[in-house]
């Protein structure tokens, strides 16, 4: 099937006031998420993953590139765009509280995004109604004001408020990262609950790795603006073939007693400033494996098989150090034994 | 019906906030030295004169008595005598601060329009001329005195243009003022029809009202400014843009977001410069009630001072008891 989405050679530069530097927030990013797919965007603060979904959303303009939804183009920002397209792509914010006008009613919050669609109020309000009911809040919540919800209920808010407009896209900036761990699984569930319902394909934002496990079907890693690999999600756990993958799997602490992630690649210093970027490979300086022609040419990305596209010049030796595989692998399986889920799929 | 429970609720507590401000007032002012028994009779007096003088203001009793008494007056409507101008202070204070009340009111809301609409203008457009003129302007608003710019604007508009009439009052000597009836100048002008005091009075107000609008402007529009901008930038307001709401009304829903805050910094300015224009005053000749209580603490003329303290104490409250019916008003919340 064709995709819903397609990115092509993003690049996003914010210019520094009073400085003639730019920052280069994406540096020729380019992934696809097919119809009711997850493509989970994984990587530390600063990586570029907001800006990201910005432009996707059409909050900000890119700089070069592509965007194209379903086959249309819409690398403008959003007021430009073709107007039959407003509402199939929406966006869920980190911060539930702060998404929320505090002086608005739950209930028009809800119903904003469809007050510049027309249709008269009686279809507006069912509308409403559907939405609050399918992510499990109560009728007698409209009423309220986001301050007079727990953040889990306003993060519920966000949803209901996106899918009102029946998208094919929810950009799904780190939904879940200022939840509590329950409250966290509740969204994930409801997330994965829609998506079967409706058939919404997500990018899911995050820097939580299980969790991205857990909801993603491909996952792309990024790391300074780019993505250095990308894939099948568990295939990209099981063999992550960049290093700065394996450095970062390896950073998750599993919440079980006798698994542990043993890496044995360790990724040294800080991240490079996006101001000025390295010249060859952007972790040539941090990566135990970098070598001369790494530090003078960006490796090009390269298939390793099942669209699995790494850039890495040695991702053969990396393949070879990684045992995180079983680890994730082993772990996933005792998830899934104690919750007593089946196909990722919660027992009903 | 919740807003008048909640007025209710509100003026219970200013019987008690105003005998605590009485209090803490009446020992402060009795705790700056000097003795106005001395002031009132000149360096040539007796020490029995002095003495006798003192037993007779009832100056030899103990505080809490003095304050006991001050009370029983006061509950009588008798805010004492001032002894620099041997009128009871009530008079002159109901002559006086209504002066002090126009003045401010007419500067404030000066400040208002100009400090509202240049914040607005700039939170619009971040990188428009309107933003540049308005940082530049928060910048000289906050570091000029206003003692200094009402001098300046004297020297332009009275000296060298000869636009408005000599800072001498509130009104041309030669115009035979209305009688009053709130005190408000220009009010009882309009009540009465007398057109030509109106002018005059209205020609006076000009260059104060414009001193103070000119600098209490200034934390107006930076408050406006920030809020604003703080607002715009959040993610409710990028989702309102993403949902192609019209940018003026994501603007007039910040704007409401935002009006709390600017709400409460007005309010601080109005209380603070019924006192606080002072200066002002003194440069235009205003005889507003900020200058009748200078000239009391000055002069150890007590009852003057502590009826100045009253009076703003009152109207503070009923500012603040205002400002929390706007809360009231604006914030839905508050009363859910």
């Amino acid at each position: 099937m064709s995709p819903v989405l397609e990115v092509e050679g993003l690049y996003k530069r914010f210019p520094i006031a009073g400085s003639r530097s730019v920052v280069q927030a994406i540096n020729g990013v380019s992934f696809s998420i097919g119809p009711g797919e997850t493509l989970g965007l994984v990587g530390e603060s600063g990586s570029g993953k907001t800006t990201v979904g910005r432009c996707i959303v059409g909050l900000i303009e890119a700089s070069a590139g592509t965007l194209r939804f379903k086959g249309a183009n819409i690398s403008m920002p959003r007021a430009r765009r073709p107007r039959d397209l407003f509402g199939k792509i929406q966006l869920v914010f980190q911060e539930p509280a702060e998404s929320l006008d505090p002086l608005m009613r739950i209930g028009r919050s809800i119903e904003e995004p469809l007050l510049t669609r027309g249709g008269s109020a009686v279809e507006r309000r069912e509308r409403v109604l559907r939405a609050v009911e399918q992510v499990g809040l109560r009728r007698e919540m409209l009423d309220l004001y986001p301050a007079e919800l727990s953040a889990g209920q306003q993060q519920r808010v966000g949803i209901a408020r996106a899918i009102i407009t029946r998208p094919e896209l929810i950009v799904l900036d780190e939904p879940t990262s200022a939840l509590d761990p329950t409250a966290r699984a509740e969204i994930i569930e409801l997330l994965m609950k829609i998506q079967r319902e409706l058939g919404t394909s997500y990018l899911f934002i995050s820097h939580d790795l299980s969790t991205v496990r857990f909801i993603s079907h491909r996952i792309a890693v990024m790391y300074l603006g780019m993505v250095v690999e990308q894939g099948d999600a568990a295939e990209v756990f099981a063999q992550a073939r960049h290093p700065y993958s394996v450095g970062l799997l390896s950073s998750v602490l599993l919440p079980h007693p006798h698994l542990s992630i043993e890496a044995n690649i360790s990724l040294k210093g800080e991240i490079p400033s996006p101001i000025n970027l390295p010249s060859g490979c952007y972790l040539a300086s941090r990566c135990p494996l970098a070598e001369e022609r790494c530090r003078h040419a960006m490796p090009p990305a390269e298939d390793v098989g099942g669209g699995h596209l790494v850039h890495c010049f040695r991702h053969r030796d990396v393949a070879r150090y990684d045992r995180i595989t079983d680890t994730f692998e082993q772990f996933q399986q005792e998830a899934e034994r104690i919750l007593g889920i089946h196909d990722g799929l919660p027992a009903a | 019906m919740n807003l008048l429970l909640f007025i209710g609720r509100r003026l219970l507590f200013i019987a008690p906030q105003l005998l605590g401000i009485v209090l803490v007032s009446f020992m402060l002012v009795k705790s700056i030295p000097g003795d106005p028994a001395v002031l009132m009779l000149g360096p040539t007096a007796t020490p029995e004169a002095i003495a006798s003088l003192r037993n007779s203001l009832g100056l030899d009793y103990s505080l809490p008595v003095q304050f006991w008494i001050y009370l029983q007056h006061l509950a009588l409507g008798d805010l004492g005598t001032s002894w620099q101008t041997t009128r009871p202070v009530l008079e002159d204070l109901l002559q006086r601060f209504p002066a002090t009340l126009e003045l401010v009111t007419l500067g404030l809301l000066t400040a208002v329009v100009i400090g509202i609409s240049l914040g607005l203008a700039s939170a619009f457009n971040r990188h428009g001329v309107l933003a540049r003129i308005a940082d530049f302007y928060g910048l000289g608003a906050g570091s000029l005195p206003d003692f200094w710019l009402a001098l300046v604007l004297i020297f332009v508009f009275y000296t060298l243009l000869q636009w408005v009439p000599a800072p001498l009052g509130r009104i041309d000597i030669a115009v035979i003022p209305p009688n009053p009836i709130t005190g408000f100048l220009t009010v009882d002008c309009l009540l009465t029809g007398n057109w030509e005091a109106l002018r005059s009075a209205l020609g006076h107000l000009l260059l104060p009202v414009m001193t103070l609008g000119l600098i209490n402007a200034g934390p107006i529009l930076k408050m406006t400014q920030s809020t604003m901008e703080k607002i715009l930038q959040s993610d409710f307001s990028h989702y309102q843009v993403l949902c192609g709401i019209p940018h003026r009304m994501v603007v007039r829903h910040a704007l409401h977001n935002a009006l709390p805050s600017v709400v409460t910094i007005i309010s601080v300015l109005y209380g603070y410069l019924i006192g606080g224009a002072v200066l002002v005053e003194i440069v235009f000749s205003w005889g507003g009630a900020g200058q009748y209580a200078v000239q009391g603490v000055l002069n150890s003329d007590l009852y003057p001072v502590l009826g100045f303290v009253l009076f703003s104490a009152i109207f503070s409250l009923f500012v603040y008891l205002f400002v929390d019916i706007i809360y009231f008003t604006i914030d839905p919340r508050i009363g859910h």
